[in-house]
């Protein structure tokens, strides 16, 4: 087996045994709730000039390839997604299929999350075209990981873990690519509008102020200005129109519909229950409700209080 | 009774209490549904937020801090209330982290979560893969009962008349154990597959190549 795998390693404040060194970065083993203190400056990516950049403001490009290209993608290079559309992602797998085609090698995926439609990166997990995913491992994915298939040593994250990554430098992305449901060709964008509608670009939002490059991909191309503009086209280097940018109505996938079992729906109604009694749900009160069915029931059960 | 804010994912329930005016705002991170993507685009009280705004612990602050109660999701826990949200009990790593780790830092972190699945059960003596520290993990609520983190005495006595039926963790593991016996533990090899980060970059564990 791969034995690049084992590693130097300590047992951290909580009991657990983990590597000093992994995918040739120094690692801190957990200290405790707010006991690692950070130092330093947050990472910076380049400074750019508007002498690079048509006054025009028209970013446009032929394709993904042709703006992949552009930004210079090679070997070993950090790639990042969001994942917005959930299941109805279009973009991610085409990005490493080009990449695949160009022969590159040794990169590293770092969406904000996984889906099954993106199970076939399998495939260039084991070619080698990509090295790791840092970001979550799900499905099939998640079970290549574990059974040591993968080249590098995947690196999960939470969603503000991932954003304190990329402010502090500890992952550099190359190139971010966000598929965008509504964008200009100066790379202004949001996902409240167009066909592919899928919210908000919320996860994209480190990518475009910390990437080295940024590709704006949309299947709405408005003249300037996009409004709103949830990701700012003063960050983005190119924008390419595709026929189909995502599935929004897959958005919807397995953690994200509201329970119909009566044991779930049990538990639901036991912690609004233990939520009023211990005078948690009062005036003015907040909550927050995980994806996964028995926590999305809840505000059900809060309504009618 | 109203709600100031609800964290999204927004879904339609969450669209309709907005909409019935049950909760004046939701900042959302992400929309579950598409009424929850028509409620954004059409509600300026349904508003869009990042992973900046919400949970970047290395920041000057964040929202995640400031809610009353997360409601969240496990596939184990342990005795001294730490859990697993990324693996199961075979070990396979099967889930991303999301936003849990950082919804942890609410004011009440509530885990419902059913007492055992496909007879295997959720309350362990060690979780396979540790997600999240017990110490940020207040109650844990289950079919056959629940459990408040000791540490919680103010939870404690908030509910000491309560008629829901509350038990210590050790209790609800007894009782699962008493109804599938004691799970069989998944084979790991000495290789390190993937790590998992802590909300400030930390490495709090690891997952291991799974042998069976």
């Amino acid at each position: 087996m791969n034995n690049n795998k084992i590693l130097e390693q300590k047992i951290n404040a909580i009991g657990r045994k983990v590597p000093l060194m992994a995918n040739g970065q120094a690692q801190i083993p957990y200290m405790g709730v707010g006991k690692y203190r950070p130092d330093g400056f947050k990472h910076a990516p380049r400074i750019s000039t508007c002498a690079d950049y048509p006054a025009d403001g028209n970013k446009l490009v032929s394709d993904l390839r042709e703006a992949l290209i552009r930004c210079g993608l090679r070997n070993g290079m950090t790639i990042s997604t969001h994942h917005h559309f959930r299941n109805g992602d279009l973009i991610a797998v085409q990005i490493f299929d080009i990449a695949h085609e160009l022969g590159i090698k040794d990169l590293v995926w770092f969406p904000s999350a996984s889906f099954p439609c993106q199970e076939v990166l399998t495939k260039y997990l084991e070619d080698g075209t990509i090295n790791r995913i840092e970001g979550s491992m799900n499905g099939a994915l998640g079970k290549f990981c574990s059974e040591g298939k993968m080249t590098g040593i995947g690196v999960l994250r939470s969603h503000g873990g991932r954003y304190q990554a990329v402010q502090d430098g500890e992952v550099e992305i190359d190139i971010a690519v966000i598929a965008a449901p509504t964008a200009d060709a100066f790379g202004n964008a949001n996902g409240v509008n167009g066909s592919a509608a899928c919210g908000l670009l919320g996860f994209a939002l480190a990518d475009s102020q910390y990437a080295d490059k940024v590709i704006v991909v949309t299947d709405n191309l408005v003249p300037f200005p996009c409004i709103p503009w949830q990701i700012q086209g003063n960050y983005v280097d190119y924008t390419v129109v595709v026929d189909r940018v995502g599935i929004p109505e897959k958005i919807i996938s397995g953690t994200t519909e509201v329970t119909k079992s009566p044991d779930r729906l049990l538990l639901a109604e036991m912690t609004s229950q233990f939520c009023v009694e211990a005078g948690i749900v009062k005036e003015n009160f907040s909550f927050q409700a995980g994806a996964g069915g028995t926590a999305l029931s809840i505000g059900i059960y809060f309504a009618e209080y | 009774m109203k709600a100031r804010f609800a964290r999204g994912g927004s879904n339609k329930y969450l669209v309709q209490m907005l909409e019935e005016g049950l909760v004046d705002y939701i900042l959302d991170g992400q929309t579950f549904d598409l009424e929850g993507v028509r409620s954004m685009r059409e509600n300026p009280n349904h508003l869009n937020t990042s992973p900046f705004t919400s949970y970047n612990y290395h920041g000057k602050g964040n929202f995640a801090t400031m809610v009353d109660t997360s409601i969240l999701g496990a596939t184990e826990v342990d005795l001294n209330f730490n859990a697993n949200v990324v693996s199961h009990s075979d070990g396979l790593l099967l889930h991303g982290i999301g936003g849990w780790q950082n919804c942890l830092f609410s004011k009440c972190t509530i885990l419902p979560i059913p007492l055992f699945r496909d007879r295997i059960p959720v309350i362990v003596d060690q979780v396979t893969t540790l997600c999240g520290p017990g110490e940020l993990i207040d109650v844990i609520v289950t079919e056959r009962g629940i459990a408040i983190n000791p540490l919680r005495q103010d939870l404690i006595d908030a509910m000491k008349n309560s008629k829901l039926p509350l038990k210590t963790i050790e209790q609800l593991k007894n009782e699962a154990e008493k109804i599938c016996g004691k799970p069989s533990k998944p084979v790991f090899g000495d290789e390190i597959v993937a790590l998992v980060k802590w909300v400030d970059g930390t490495v709090i564990d690891v997952g291991r190549r799974v042998v069976s």
